[in-house]
């Protein structure tokens, strides 16, 4: 791969000092050889114009550091065999050589200034904020909310109504698309490491990141600000489809709510997801059996005020913080390793039957905290005031599982 | 043996646990627990008092010792004067007229004469600890001083921020930051003063600060007497009347939104422009087309919204939050604001507006048939 | 020979001088309940000490262990990260793990450890016979060690601290946070933050005035100007901190609302308030240990420290621009272009001072005579690693590199090699170098051979693959790692978590036989030579362990590196000017034994630091479970600051046991405690 040979020649700066210092090149070249390929998160790798921008200044910044580092190492190096004790006199008491000085003071401010000017540089460009698409993006214990504002377009795509979804962030590719990243509760941070550097979610403040993918893909990332207990599972992905995948995509996304076929095990399972899940879950326009709207009310029993919309689960590929897959592990790795303009098809096909990961998503109805570390347990809940955060044990029977995983896979 | 001094002591002490005993068996509940730990606190400060007089042996040498009648305490000359019996004797003099008048001066004269008991006794029983004067008195100066230095310097400081700030509230709003710079400087002039002259008498610096002081003092008293200017409420959240009027304050604060960091993170601008038409600008649309007039705003989360008043009348802008079941409308507004000014205004929507049955919108109380709809999805 | 004399403590007699001898009340009976005390052996003589060296080694003992118990946290870290979705700790517990690891290594460990070194060889190398202020010295380390058990007793009261030890806002709200943990966290630090502050002025103190004659400013050691340095920065950086940790506080114990946003507050104030004390903080940690290979790169280079001026006035500039520099830590809290791009050049600014260090030391090797003792092997570790820390921290002073690099395991990678690399090892030099000054006994440098390696291969096996984890993705402060995201082929993120894991075992292993080495050595019963290292500096001029008054006559210095120059001198030769032995360190000894002081007057022990420290834990408990003990841990305060202020200044005559019949004058074997 390229950037791993990138890498080989900026990790050679860092270590061939050392390497020769301990005189175990073997070793080290281990680690010179050392970089994974195509780990997901890579920051080598950049997917866009904003992280290529980053990774431009980065290989900069680790060959300037690294040719620095084996000019002091090798002089290190020849000082200490140089002049070992080889009952040699003892050298001149001398105290230093101010013209030296002065000069070692200098060469070192002039090569920072060489690296201080393009980085000044790049986080006024970074800081760029047109764009042809908004995104409201908001963080919260442990998952990140989004929302498409109504009325506005997004890659000439018409938002006509909001789109409020969760974990994957689906993007027109090729776009510029500026995130509008807020919190609930703590901070948080949002970082796809393939198209930008990251931004903190702060409560209170709006913070806005650009980003831009130059092909058809999914982009994995994570939240990067310590949250509390379920830090290391709070995820996210960007999805970036073509032009027209994504027309279709929103089109989907706006569509009126269908109900399950009467007398289906789905159909019983909206009344099980009216009855226990509602209360926080909205599923856009669904109905209760006296016809009044079903409106989630998160804001009573999370301290968050908030839950994922479940309107259209299935269209993402996983749940709980874009933790759990939704979908089997080799249908995620067709779908990660697609080739671009196969991509999107693939993508909007959704969660079909035959990649359906039940498991996950069964294990986790049936005790949720206990797959995903929340504050959920009702005997201590006392400095909230009741308000859990995260999903509780909603101690489910199987058969409610069963009907309400039936209900949740026609919300695609 | 039990020298005088410590009888005194050790009798406190023995009172202390009594009244502690009768306080904790008559009283019940925190109080009792706090009273009772209290006086247990000071039997203990007591019978530590008592425990150094009896250690020390206090002036009482054994008449067998010879050359103790040189050395005694009692033999040594009297000491100089003692301002304490004078300032128990103010103390007793404010009890009974606290007990006739207010209950603070009462208090504040139990204060007093305890204060001057104690000090009286450590100073009655250090002069009579040795035979030596000078050491006598730095005896009494290491009891005391802990005590002395912090309380005073707590009550000095408390009396110059008192005074200060009764001062700051007294004079007029457009003079309170020259007053504050005049004092400042002032300040700032006496030290560069003493900084400088480092020989400088010690009674000179003490005339010039007692000057300082007794000024600063008198002027916050004066002030005090003469009371508060008066300060106007500035309604800025839910429930005034005025939001939804188009009524004025007799004072507007045109200062009223100089947090920075909230300037940079609001989640929309509202400009009322000069034709009374509102418009809502989105950071984040750049396009100058772009001019809203609905706002999203994410459920449960505290969002900010600038108001920018752009006509030539002073205006507020008022957010109607929506009526959410049986609850009254919720309702928040800015104070008014000059023409060309703004303010700044935080919220946060618990629901969904399918949830409410009033429109969530921003409106300008006067400004007819203008609002910018809040959608929260 | 010296004779410890005390004040005389008899009163001028008032009255007929010609009567009999009257019974004198003596100034000390007056105060008699408050006897000094004067053991000179047992456990009395360590609690109630007020010796800067025993409160050194104190100070040391006591860091020391902090330093295993932070580094089984590390350990339980990496064996967490061993493998995806590992289970070997709770979610909750590692989060409790890597807080209490920060903050154990950082406050329980390396600024005390400095704080030792300190205490123990700078009244050492600057001539003097105490510190300035003993009993605020002995104050230090106790509320150091009770803010140390304190914040520890948190794992038994309902859970540590589990907010990060940036502890970052309003995560760290009781909202967020519920069980005691911060709470402990937050007192634990304030107690030590008192120990920090008083040591700071107390040292600062101890150099600007009571510097031996001769040794102006410019002769003083480097160490002794580190020192300087880090207390100023403590002095200015403490306090920052503490009002930060009362805001919080007050947030979570009394309903304050500094952070809360709901009442419209900005939560970036605590990151800003935490990194003002937190960069700092930083130099606070190395800078002691910058000192410290200062002194020993010399001393086995046989030559002075090139450019001392130079590296002085960096170690200053350091201490300056170190202000400047807090927001880059909050390059991705959106603090808006123009604050990034300032704080972002101004961080590159520190890289000049620090790079003039790196420089000077090479070229201190450089022309020199080298001996490669262990503590020279640690000390040039220390430029090594320290070098690879700093060129990782160029990459990530750039803000938009930063935006990719902070909160990954790159960032965990810079900051480890600086830590660990630079302040840590520059400890282990510190320990082997002057092991047989404060014990009388060289470390054993075989072992000592086995500690430096395998440290050395454990920091770059357990830090260097954590650059290439950061760089591929691998967030910190992560509990489990999913294997999806690991990538392909054999060098995986997997791969290189092992490695790490493995690596920090190998530190493990090497701090271990640094343990081990210590019992071995107490065990030898072969003395150190008095100058084992050919040493410049004036601590060793005295005996090995130094006396309790440390020097017979306070030495006069004439040079910077005064005992070399006493040693050695220019002599002319045929083959031009040489340098030539012309006296022992026995010899220089026994000149300054035979010209010892007459009168030496030392600071008598004192039962109330151990008191007055005693009562801040106590009042802390009160805060957390209960406000009626913190009225208890009130009285214990109060009765400490009494018996501190009415504690007799020295011990009277008649409180030590009475000379042994025939050993001469009383004075002289009377114990100067």
């Amino acid at each position: 791969m390229e950037q791993s040979e990138a890498m080989v020649s900026t990790r050679e700066g860092q270590f061939a000092g050392r390497r020769r210092l301990v005189g175990l090149a073997a070793g080290v070249g281990l680690v010179l050889a050392g970089c994974a390929k195509n780990a997901p998160q890579d920051t080598f790798q950049p997917a866009g114009s904003n992280a290529r921008e980053i990774d431009g200044l980065q290989r900069e910044l680790f060959y300037v550091s690294g040719i620095v580092g084996l000019i002091v190492f090798a002089a290190i190096l020849y000082a200490i065999i140089k002049f070992k004790d080889r009952g040699q006199d003892i050298p001149e008491q001398s105290h230093g050589n101010p013209k030296l000085e002065i000069l070692l003071t200098i060469l070192p401010a002039i090569i920072l200034a060489v690296v201080a000017v393009p980085s000044v540089a790049a986080v006024f460009k970074l800081d760029k904020k047109d764009n042809d698409c908004v995104i409201n993006v908001t963080g919260q214990q442990w998952w990140w909310e989004y929302d498409y504002v109504q009325g506005s377009t997004c890659g000439g795509v018409e938002i006509t109504k909001s789109i409020v979804t969760s974990g994957e962030l689906v993007i027109p590719a090729h776009t510029d698309v500026l995130l509008r990243i807020t919190s609930r509760d703590v901070i948080h941070s949002y970082w796809i490491p393939r198209l930008n550097g990251k931004r903190d979610a702060v409560p209170g403040r709006l913070h806005t990141l650009r980003m831009q993918a130059d092909q058809a893909g999914i982009y994995t990332g994570q939240c990067t600000e310590f949250c509390g207990l379920s830090h290391a599972r709070m995820r996210q992905a960007a999805v970036a489809l073509e032009a027209a995948d994504f027309q279709t995509w929103v089109t989907n996304q706006t569509a009126d709510y269908v109900a399950p076929e009467a007398d289906t095990l789905a159909a019983t399972g909206e009344a099980t997801f009216v009855a226990q899940c509602s209360r926080c879950h909205q599923v856009n326009d669904l109905l209760s059996p006296d016809g009044t709207p079903v409106l989630a009310e998160p804001d009573l029993y999370v301290v968050s005020g908030a839950a994922p919309n479940l309107s259209k689960l299935m269209t993402r590929t996983a749940f709980a913080g874009w933790t759990f897959d939704l979908i089997s592990a080799e249908c995620r790795d067709k779908l990660w390793n697609a080739p671009p303009d196969e991509f999107g098809a693939l993508y909007l096909q959704g969660v079909t039957p035959e990649c359906f990961d039940e498991a996950n998503l069964r294990t986790w109805l049936r005790n949720a905290p206990a797959m995903k570390p929340m504050y959920a347990d009702p005997t201590k809940l006392a400095s909230t005031g009741g308000k859990t955060r995260g999903m509780p044990n909603l101690n489910l029977t199987e058969d409610q599982i069963d009907e309400l995983i039936a209900y949740m896979l026609e919300r695609k | 043996m039990f020298t005088t001094g410590s009888k005194l002591f050790f009798g406190a002490t023995a009172l202390s646990v009594a009244c502690a005993v009768v306080f904790a068996a008559s009283t019940g509940g925190p109080t009792g627990i706090m009273g009772t730990v209290g006086l247990l606190s000071l039997a203990i400060v007591f019978g530590f008092l008592a425990g150094i007089n009896f250690f020390n042996a206090d002036g009482n040498v054994p008449g067998m010792q010879q050359g103790a009648e040189y050395t005694a305490a009692a033999a040594q000359p009297p000491v100089g004067s003692s301002m304490w019996p004078l300032v128990a004797a103010v103390g007793v003099a404010g009890l009974v007229v606290g007990a006739v008048s207010t209950p603070v001066v009462f208090k504040v004269s139990i204060v007093v004469v305890l204060a001057a008991t104690a000090e009286w006794m450590v100073q009655g029983w250090s002069e009579r600890a040795s035979a030596d004067a000078q050491y006598n008195a730095g005896v009494r100066k290491r009891m005391l001083h802990p005590l002395e230095f912090p309380i005073l310097g707590a009550l000095g400081l408390g009396a110059v921020v008192y005074a200060f700030s009764r001062i700051m509230l007294s004079v007029d709003k457009e003079s309170t930051p020259w007053v504050f710079m005049v004092i400042g400087a002032l300040i700032a002039v006496g030290a560069f003063v003493f900084a400088g002259r480092r020989n400088a008498s010690r009674s000179t610096i003490v005339g010039i600060c007692t000057v300082g002081a007794v000024a600063l003092l008198g002027a916050g008293v004066a002030s005090a007497v003469q009371g508060q200017r008066t300060i106007e409420e500035h309604p800025t959240t839910s429930g005034s009347a005025l939001c939804l009027e188009g009524g004025t304050e007799v004072e507007i604060d045109d200062h009223a939104s100089q947090d920075v960091s909230a300037k940079s993170s609001v989640i929309a601008n509202i400009f009322l422009q000069s034709n009374d038409v509102v418009i809502a600008r989105i950071p984040g649309f750049t396009d100058p087309e772009d001019n809203f007039s609905t706002i999203t705003v994410p459920r449960s989360a505290d969002v900010g919204i600038r108001f920018h008043n752009d006509s030539s009348s002073p205006q507020r802008i008022t957010a109607r939050l929506g009526t959410f079941g049986d609850a009254a409308e919720v309702v928040m507004c800015t104070t008014v604001v000059n023409p060309g000014k703004e303010a700044f205004l935080s919220f946060k929507i618990p629901k969904t507006n399918a949830a409410s049955s009033t429109p969530l919108e921003l409106v300008i109380p006067g400004v007819e048939g203008q609002q910018i709809a809040i959608v929260v999805p | 020979m010296a004779i410890i004399e005390r004040p005389a403590t008899v009163p001028a007699f008032v009255g007929d001088a010609s009567a009999s001898p009257p019974a004198l009340v003596t100034p000390t009976a007056a105060l008699g309940a408050f006897k000094r005390p004067v053991s000179t052996t047992g456990w009395k003589s360590w609690v109630f000490t007020v010796d800067h060296k025993k409160l050194g080694l104190m100070y040391g003992a006591v860091s020391l262990f902090f330093f295993l118990v932070g580094g089984l946290e590390a350990l339980l870290i990496r064996l967490q990260l061993a493998a995806p979705d590992n289970t070997v700790l709770s979610a909750d517990l590692y989060n409790q793990m890597f807080t209490m690891h920060a903050t154990t290594m950082v406050f329980l460990f390396v600024m005390p450890m400095a704080a030792a070194f300190a205490n123990y060889f700078l009244p050492l190398q600057v001539g003097a016979r105490d510190v300035a202020f003993p009993r605020i010295n002995a104050l230090g380390f106790w509320l150091f060690l009770f803010g140390g058990i304190f914040l520890n007793t948190s794992w038994v009261l309902g859970g540590a601290a589990d907010g990060g030890w940036f502890m970052y806002s309003p995560n760290s709200s009781p909202l967020f946070s519920p069980s005691h943990g911060i709470d402990f966290w937050v007192l634990g630090l304030q107690i030590t933050g008192i120990a920090s502050l008083v040591g700071a002025i107390n040292l600062i103190v101890t150099i600007i005035n009571m510097r031996a004659p001769g040794m102006s400013l410019m002769r003083m050691p480097v160490f002794a100007w580190m020192q300087l340095v880090t207390q100023f920065l403590l002095l200015f950086a403490m306090p920052v901190i503490t009002v930060a940790l009362f805001l919080l506080s007050f947030q979570r114990n009394f309903g304050a609302a500094f952070f809360d946003v709901e009442k419209g507050a900005d939560p970036l104030l605590w990151q800003h308030l935490f990194w003002i004390f937190g960069h700092p903080e930083v130099y606070i940690i190395i800078l002691p240990s910058f000192g410290i290979i200062s002194e020993v790169l010399p001393t086995f280079s046989r030559k002075p420290l090139f450019g001392y001026k130079f590296v002085v006035f960096s170690g200053a500039a350091i201490g300056t621009v170190g202000w400047g520099v807090w927001a880059h830590h909050m390059f991705a809290s959106g603090l808006g272009p123009v604050s990034v791009a300032v704080f972002s050049a101004a961080t590159m600014l520190v890289a000049i001072p620090t790079g003039v260090k790196i420089c000077n030391w090479t070229l201190t090797l450089w022309g020199g005579k080298l001996w490669f003792t262990t503590a020279m092997n640690f000390a040039i570790g220390v430029i090594v690693l320290f070098t690879i820390g700093g060129l990782s921290g160029v990459t990530h002073a750039s803000a938009p590199a930063d935006t990719q690099q902070t909160d990954t395991y790159h960032i965990v990678a810079h900051f480890h090699y600086v830590i660990v690399g630079g302040a840590v090892m520059g400890l282990f030099a510190g320990f082997y170098y002057w092991w047989p000054k404060m014990f009388g006994k060289l470390l054993s440098e075989r072992l000592g051979k086995w500690n430096f390696w395998l440290m050395f291969f454990g920091v770059n096996l357990t830090f260097a693959p954590m650059h290439i984890l950061g760089m591929q993705g691998q967030p910190r402060r992560m509990v489990v790692w999913p294997k999806k995201l690991t990538g392909e082929g054999f060098f995986n993120l997997g791969f290189w978590n092992q490695v790490a894991t493995v690596g920090s075992f190998t530190i493990a292993l090497g701090v271990l036989i640094f343990v081990i080495n210590i019992f071995v050595t107490a065990k030898k019963v072969e003395k150190a030579p008095l100058d084992p290292w050919d040493a410049r500096t004036l601590e060793w001029m005295t005996a090995s362990p130094p006396k309790e008054h440390n020097f017979d006559s306070i030495p006069t210095v004439h040079a910077l590196d005064e005992f070399f120059h006493r040693k050695y001198e220019e002599v002319d030769t045929e083959d031009g000017p040489r340098l030539v032995r012309v006296k022992s360190a026995e010899q220089i000894l026994a000149e300054e034994e035979a010209a010892g002081d007459a009168h030496i007057h030392l600071p008598s022990p004192s039962y109330w630091p151990i008191v007055l420290a005693f009562s801040l834990p106590v009042i802390a408990y009160g805060v957390i479970f209960n406000l009626m003990l913190s009225v208890v841990g009130a009285g214990i305060m109060i009765l400490g600051l009494f018996g501190w202020v009415l504690e007799p200044s020295v011990a009277d005559d008649s409180d030590y046991d009475p000379p042994a019949e025939g050993s001469g004058p009383s004075k002289e074997l009377a114990s100067i405690g």
